[in-house]
Parts: C-alpha cells; sequence; structure tokens
C-alpha cells in the first residue's frame, strides 16, 4: 500500500506512556500510566468484583486525568515495567488508542515495547489483546533498550552506527543495565538496580520532612517530585559539594514555591543538600536501600565483565543513556568518570602483575547523552517503525490467525546468541 | 467515556502549546508532527506556522464550508493534502482558543458541509437531488439523501473480523430496542449483508462481512438549532461503533479472565482424597475403610 497510515508507537512505562505516531520526533502524549477506576466497597475477588451489569467497564479515566479523580480509585497496572493487571491495561489501550491517539486500530500498524526479560506469556497476552480485541493489521514487540541504542544514533556521526553497546535505562520503577551487542540483547547479563526515580523522590520526600514543616502531607511528594525534576544534579565529589554550600548558600540554595490545593495558600520550601543529594543515591545506593551498595559505576563495569570477552571493548565505548532518571545534569559524566577509573585500575593491576611486560591497549570508555533521552525508547520506536523495512518484521494478523498467540512469544532479538 | 470527543486532542494540544509558548514570550520553536484520524485523515503539523491537513473529502460543497470557517487562516494546499490552513504567530489573534479549536475540528467540519447541504435540501423541500455517495474510506461508503420530509442516511461499514459482525449485530439490535424509550430519537435500520432497499439500483456491496446502518432524520433532527449535534453524532458513529465492538471484546475478555482465576482456585483447591486413612465413628471406634 502506497499511501499507508503512520503505524502507532506506545511505549508503557512504570510511571509514563509514551505514545504517538511514528515519523514524529517526540511522542504525541507522555501521560501516567495510570487508569482510575470506580471500585466497589465488597468483599470477594478483585477480577470477580469489577464486572459490572451496564456499562460500568466505561467508566474509568486513563492518564492525568486518573490522577484526582475523587470517588474513583487510581492504580497503576504495571509493576518494574512489567504489566501485571490485564485487565485494566486493555481497558487502558482503549482509551489510549480511541481517545488520545484517535485511531482507527484496523489501519495502523503498532509497535508496542516490552522490559528485558518480560515473560513469553506476557507478550503472548499483549499480542492476544492487540490482535483479538483491537483487530490491529500488524504488531511488533520491541525491547526497549534495542529501541535506546537505535535513538543514541542521531546524536552521532552518520559513519558510526552501531547496535553494540550498553544501556542504562532509569525510569519511575527501575533501572536496568542491559548489554547489547549486534542488536542481540545478552539476557544473561542483564542487572537490575532497586533504585530508580521513585526512589530519589521518596529520598527527597524524606530529608524534606525532616526539616521543612510548612509543606501540606498530602503534597509531600508531589514537592519531592517538583524540586527533583527542577533542581537537582549530580555533583563530583559530596564533600567538596557540601563545603561549597556552606561557604555561599545565597548562591546554591534555592527557593521552591507551592500552593496549598486546599487552603490555596502559597508556602515556601528551601531546597539546599537535597539537590545533589537526591542523584547520589545512584552512587552511594546505601543513603536509601540498606539492602544494596553497589554504585551504578560499579554495576555497570560488572555487566560488562560478565559478557563476552570479544564485545567488551564495544560495550565500554558506547553506554547510552535512557530514561527520565537520566536526565540530572552531569549523570553521564559521573559514570563516565567512575567507569573509567575502575577500568583503567584494573589495566594497571594487570600491567603490573606482568612485570610490565604486556602493555594494554587503553580502554575507550565513551557514555553517550542525547536530546531525545527522556523518552529514547519512544524515539527510537518511531524511527524503526517508520522504515519499511519495519512492515516485513511485523507480525501480521494472517500470521496470528494461522498460528495463534505463540508467534509472539518468540523474540527473534534474543534468539541469535544461542 | 461513552461518547468519542469530536475535535483532535493532539492538534488543539500541540497548537494551544505552541501559541502559549509564543505569548508567553517565547520563540517560535519548530515543528513538524504527522498524526492519523479516524477514517484516514492525516495530519501535518509543520512550519512555517502553519497546520497541514489531508482529507479524502472534496464534493459536495466542503469548500464552501471550509471556507466559512477557515477564512481568515486558509491557505493554498500543500501537495498530497487536500486543505492547509495557517496560524502566523507573528500576530496571535486574542481568540486564539477558538481558532485552535476549530482547527482540530477540521475533519467533522468536511462531513458537516455534506450534511449541512442536504439539511438544507429538505428544509426546501427540495427533493430532487441525487444522492451523495462518499467513499469516506477505502472500502467504506456513506449515502445521504434528502426527502421533503425526511433525510436518510446510509453508512455501510466493514467488519474485519467474524465476531465483530456478531457484537455489532447485537449492538444494532440494542440500537433499535433503545429507540422504543425515546420518541425523539431518529429512525434506526439496521441490516446485514445485503444493502437496504434505498440502494437496491445501486452498485452498494453486499458479503457477509457488511453491515448498513440506515438513519432517517426527521425535521426535529435537522432543523438549525439540532444540527450541529445531529452531525457531531452521526459523523461519529462509524468510529462509535467499532470503538464499541472493541470495548465489549476486552468486557468479554475480562469476563474471561474473572472466570478461569475462579476455575484456578478451584483447581487448586481440590486435592485428592487420601483412601487410607483411620477414620472415627461417633461412639470413638476407629475403622479403616477400604
Amino acid at each position: 500500500m502506497a499511501n499507508r497510515l503512520p503505524a502507532v508507537v506506545i511505549d508503557n512505562g512504570t510511571g509514563y506512556s509514551k505514545m504517538g505516531y511514528a515519523g514524529n520526533t517526540e511522542p504525541q502524549f507522555i501521560i501516567p500510566s495510570a487508569i482510575a477506576i470506580k471500585e466497589s466497597a465488597s468483599v470477594g475477588d478483585q477480577s470477580q468484583k469489577r464486572l459490572g451489569k451496564g456499562v460500568e467497564d466505561l467508566d474509568f479515566f486513563i492518564g492525568d486525568e486518573a490522577i484526582n479523580q475523587p470517588s474513583y480509585a487510581t492504580k497503576w497496572p504495571i509493576r518494574h515495567g512489567i504489566i501485571e493487571d490485564w485487565d485494566l491495561m486493555e481497558r487502558f489501550y482503549e482509551q489510549a488508542i480511541f481517545k488520545y491517539l484517535r485511531a482507527e486500530p484496523e489501519d495502523h500498524y503498532f509497535l508496542l515495547t516490552e522490559p528485558p526479560l518480560n515473560t513469553p506469556e506476557n507478550r503472548e497476552y499483549t499480542a492476544e489483546i492487540m490482535f483479538e480485541s483491537f483487530n490491529i493489521p500488524g504488531l511488533y514487540i520491541a525491547v526497549q533498550a534495542v529501541l535506546a541504542l537505535a535513538a543514541s544514533w542521531t546524536s552521532r556521526q552518520k559513519g558510526d552506527r552501531t547496535l553494540t553497546g550498553t544501556v542504562i535505562d532509569s525510569g519511575d520503577g527501575v533501572t536496568h543495565v542491559i548489554p547489547v551487542a549486534e542488536g542481540y540483547v545478552i539476557g544473561s547479563c542483564i542487572k537490575h538496580i532497586p533504585i530508580a526515580g521513585r526512589d530519589i523522590t521518596y529520598f527527597i520526600q524524606q530529608l524534606l520532612r525532616e526539616r521543612e514543616v510548612g509543606i501540606p502531607p498530602e503534597q509531600s511528594l508531589e514537592t519531592a517530585k517538583a524540586i527533583k525534576e527542577r533542581y537537582s544534579y549530580v555533583c563530583p565529589d559530596i564533600a567538596k559539594e557540601f563545603a561549597k554550600y556552606d561557604a555561599d548558600p545565597g548562591r546554591w540554595m534555592k527557593k521552591y514555591e507551592g500552593i496549598n490545593a486546599v487552603t490555596k495558600n502559597p508556602f515556601s520550601v528551601d531546597v539546599g543538600y537535597e539537590r545533589f543529594l537526591g542523584p547520589e543515591i545512584f552512587f552511594h545506593p546505601e543513603f536509601s536501600n540498606p539492602d544494596f551498595e553497589s554504585p551504578i559505576s560499579e554495576v555497570v563495569d560488572d555487566v560488562i565483565q560478565n559478557c563476552p570477552i570479544d564485545v567488551r571493548r564495544g560495550l565500554y565505548k558506547n553506554i547510552v543513556l535512557s530514561g527520565g532518571s537520566t536526565l540530572f545534569r552531569d549523570f553521564g559524566r559521573k559514570i563516565q568518570r567512575d567507569v573509567k577509573r575502575v577500568v583503567d585500575g584494573r589495566l594497571k593491576a594487570s600491567e603490573e602483575l606482568s612485570g610490565g611486560r604486556i602493555k594494554p591497549k587503553p580502554i575507550d570508555v565513551g557514555v553517550v547523552s542525547h536530546p531525545m533521552q527522556r523518552y529514547a525508547v519512544w524515539f527510537g520506536g518511531s524511527l524503526l517503525a517508520s522504515t519499511p523495512e519495519f512492515y516485513q518484521v511485523c507480525h501480521t494478523k494472517a500470521d496470528y490467525d494461522e498460528y495463534g498467540p505463540s508467534i509472539c512469544r518468540h523474540n527473534p532479538v534474543f534468539g541469535a546468541m544461542a | 467515556m461513552i461518547l468519542l470527543e469530536t475535535n483532535n486532542r493532539i492538534v488543539q494540544e500541540t497548537l494551544t502549546l505552541k501559541i502559549k509558548n509564543v505569548l508567553d514570550g517565547g520563540k517560535p520553536d519548530s515543528v513538524d508532527i504527522t498524526i492519523a484520524d479516524f477514517d484516514g485523515v492525516l495530519f501535518h503539523i509543520s512550519n512555517p506556522d502553519g497546520v497541514k491537513t489531508k482529507i479524502m473529502l472534496q464534493e459536495h460543497g466542503a469548500d464552501q464550508l471550509i471556507k466559512r470557517e477557515y477564512d481568515s487562516i486558509l491557505s493554498s494546499p500543500e501537495s498530497g493534502y487536500n486543505v492547509s490552513v495557517v496560524i502566523d504567530l507573528e500576530n496571535v489573534p486574542n481568540d486564539w482558543s477558538s481558532v485552535v479549536e476549530k482547527v482540530s475540528l477540521l475533519k467533522r467540519n468536511c462531513f458537516a458541509s455534506v450534511f449541512e447541504k442536504y439539511f438544507q435540501f429538505q428544509e426546501e423541500g427540495n427533493d430532487g437531488n441525487a444522492r451523495a455517495v462518499i467513499h469516506y474510506r477505502d472500502d467504506e461508503t456513506m449515502y445521504v439523501e434528502a426527502k421533503k420530509d425526511r433525510v436518510t442516511v446510509i453508512f455501510s461499514t466493514i467488519f474485519k473480523d467474524v465476531d465483530d459482525i456478531v457484537i455489532g449485530k447485537v449492538f444494532m439490535q440494542e440500537f433499535k430496542e433503545g429507540r422504543r424509550k425515546y420518541q425523539q430519537a431518529p429512525q434506526v435500520l439496521f441490516s446485514h449483508k445485503e444493502p437496504p432497499q434505498e440502494l437496491s439500483n445501486t452498485d452498494a456491496r453486499t458479503g457477509d462481512n457488511i453491515g448498513y446502518i440506515t438513519f432517517v432524520l426527521f425535521p426535529r433532527h435537522t432543523n438549525k438549532n439540532a444540527r450541529d449535534n445531529t452531525i457531531n453524532l452521526i459523523h461519529m458513529l462509524r468510529d462509535y461503533l467499532h470503538y464499541h465492538i472493541k470495548c465489549s471484546k476486552a468486557y468479554i475478555h475480562q469476563s474471561m479472565r474473572a472466570k478461569t482465576t475462579d476455575f484456578l482456585k478451584v483447581l487448586n483447591r481440590a486435592r485428592p482424597e487420601v483412601k487410607d486413612k483411620e477414620k472415627k465413628t461417633i461412639t470413638g471406634k476407629t475403622f479403616r475403610q477400604n
């Protein structure tokens, strides 16, 4: 078909869903992955309870409208990047497609994303929903990490396009470090870090709670989030940063002005050390999570060291950031510095052990930051879905009708390494 | 959400954002967005300072209505597109929010032009006009015909899935039922496979997966006051129907999942009975049942 309508690209994250049409540089909607439903108070099974008799199944809101909807219960059907509640997700898609994107799903190909290590069952469920409920003509489920790598291409020279690299994907719910070699995810080497955007927000909230009294309790989370998004940055050295703040508070301290939602009175909060302490929990996780103490740079190094030896240089050279929690200023620079330090240390040690006979070739460590970072995965998806090849790799409705949901069970991206 | 919105949210939000940005003293930033809407409509928002859209309708006075609505911002269409409107960010009109609203209703207004024309014919008692045939999708058609006392609107729609036919049928029957409760509602007829009588001598398609929906609109629907609302509702009908078919399927899936978890629970509770066990009688004696 010459005059094909653009494909729909939807990237569902734990915190936000990014959706839009392929070929654009930014998603048309970035909405919270929340859904507000009416829930009866009666006891009984969750799923049974939700089955109303009339049109209750149409009575819900998604996205920004779902937050602060009185007499509705707000639900988050995605946890740690993986869809947990399929009933709600199906309804979420209903409105996402018809109300927000205004796409007739029968006319558009769809590109959805999945987290690394998504279960094959989940992939089948997704295919079932998309093909059975929405009758879409074709579906492609892409791995977020690979899309993030593809998104980083724009910020570099044309000749340097590689699908080998380490992706640090940090969203609201979870952070992954994912090695990708030639477009294939090395599944066994993926590491999760239980620290992400939400933990930073909680940490800042906790700091504020200890010090500031003016914040209305029900707004403290939003305040912390706003402070995180607006003022936080990564510092090279905490001790020096503390000294800097103490020497000249006027220059570094900021003021956050908020309005109490109930009384409409303004309140103000001093923003001090939390500006750099918040993002610092990536590098000193013990601040917020006593069970986990390896800093992010160490995890990155671990991941790469676990990978096959012939791809390691490529992985060090191309560390790609993706997701909202990697947007802090100097985040990339600090990771680059820390990883480089570890790598150089190792090379030096091996040189000493060999008694100076072996001179190892130094390893390049490169961290790629680019303007699309916040929705890198979506942008990668948009790039992919606007190429003509996309339509060839899609699972089509005809395939689905012939073989069933198992066609999506296997994602070719994981296959070739084995 | 039972009814679908008539305006295009993306167009509205993007334009509002851009105009607000300029009004707040920001520099107009570059924009290049291609988005789709129902029924194969394609919008292209791009610089310099314009909105370009592609819409399938041209016949039947679409031009007049668009001229009336968008006169101040209309410009010559970009190649490949049917209508282009331009908003000048240098001097944003004071009522920009209504302009934005209007642009986001572009698709609706294209449809509206046909209806308005035929509603007018009906009002004037002019029934010698040819039936309007609009191929609003590649394989789906809408017919509008004006008589002295009524306007007939017939939609043909294709169901791609066999299940959709069943759900669509039930849904339309429910429509007919619902009409009994509301005397003012227009008459609705639904025919499956075969086109209705009015279209018997045309090239209307027949087939297993085709449904025809006929609306008979009376003067009380087509008079000047009710007209806009009627158009709003009727031009979204096809999408509305398909939206609800999908929602019904989602609902069925939901109850299927609920039932499955229910059965799984029963299954998990079921344990094979241990046969070789000592049992007690009421008097305290024990015995073994084989």
